[in-house]
């Protein structure tokens, strides 16, 4: 006969035999592993962005540059704390998952993805707003760094809703049971990722 | 794959190839960068050169630190991982779930 398969805390799977128990899975799952994988490379991507900015930013002795508007400082204080909270719901929402509570879990996924979302109107509205006042893609290097090293992380959060309501609409599907583990799981990490990222340029971009 | 006498031949040519490419390209070739950086960063220290190695220093430090983080966290996981193994089985687990 078979011997039991036991699932432990870590993700781990026992082979239990009279013999004694025998390991079959590696300490970190495969799936995990990649994610932070590829967040390495995100890491190298936004870190040549931002030693590009440097160079731009460290050279300057006005920055800005006098003629160009002042970024909205308060109003990006608020948006951090907004993604912040976003932060602190996704870990509600896995550890709700861990925990087996569904109702919990969906609010927290729900409650994730709407503050995501208001980060991005937030950021898009400010960004109509410098754009009016004459700040643009091509208004020099200022303009430039500005655009990309934000907007890249921008694009970045655009994903992390969109991954979010898909696992959503999955977890819906299913009713919240087992099957979204990793995905939420994979989604939690790309979801801090993308908080920390932005706790790294905040500074960088608005405060430097 | 079988190595032969002809595989040992045709790598050997190809070290000597290589070794001799090496020293005879003119070193000054290959000490050319960049005209802008060069002409920027062989001046005095200014704003720019200050900024360019700031920015290389960054550059330098990214690699080893995201390296760096990813082995610590495989490293803590593992340790994590097998205290936990540890735990189980000596038997008194109370949170092993049926597959």
């Amino acid at each position: 006969m078979a011997a039991p398969r036991r699932l432990t805390r870590t993700g781990s799977v026992l082979r239990v035999t009279d013999t004694g128990a025998h390991i079959t899975a590696s300490p970190i799952s495969n799936a995990r592993l990649a994610m932070v994988i590829f967040l390495a490379f995100e890491s190298m991507f936004f870190a040549a962005l931002i030693a590009a900015y440097l160079v731009f930013r460290l050279r300057s002795a006005i920055w800005p540059p006098s003629d160009l508007p002042q970024l909205p400082l308060a109003v990006t204080w608020m948006n951090t704390g907004v993604l912040a909270i976003s932060a602190y719901t996704m870990r509600r929402a896995r550890a709700a998952q861990r925990a087996g509570r569904r109702d919990e879990l969906a609010r927290s996924l729900v409650a994730t993805a709407a503050l995501g979302s208001l980060f991005l109107a937030v950021q898009g509205s400010e960004w109509a707003r410098l754009v009016g006042h004459g700040l643009t893609l091509s208004t020099g290097m200022y303009g430039a760094t500005f655009y990309t090293l934000i907007g890249c992380h921008g694009l970045h959060v655009l994903a992390a809703v969109v991954w979010l309501l898909v696992v959503l609409a999955r977890a819906q599907r299913s009713r919240f049971a087992a099957p979204v583990r990793v995905p939420l799981e994979l989604c939690a990490i790309y979801w801090f990722y993308v908080v920390g990222l932005w706790a790294a340029l905040f500074p960088l971009v608005y405060l430097l | 794959m079988r190595i032969t006498p002809l595989t040992f031949i045709g790598l050997g040519l190809a070290a000597i190839f290589a070794i001799l490419g090496v020293v005879t390209l003119p070193s000054t070739a290959l000490a050319q960068g960049c005209a802008m950086c060069k002409t920027a960063l062989d001046g005095p220290v200014d704003p720019l050169t200050e900024a360019f190695n700031v920015s290389s220093l960054f550059l330098m430090a990214t690699p080893y630190t995201v390296v760096g983080t990813v082995g610590a966290w495989i490293y803590i996981a593992s340790r994590r991982h097998q205290r936990h193994l540890e735990h189980d089985a000596s038997g008194d687990d109370d949170t092993v779930h049926e597959l």
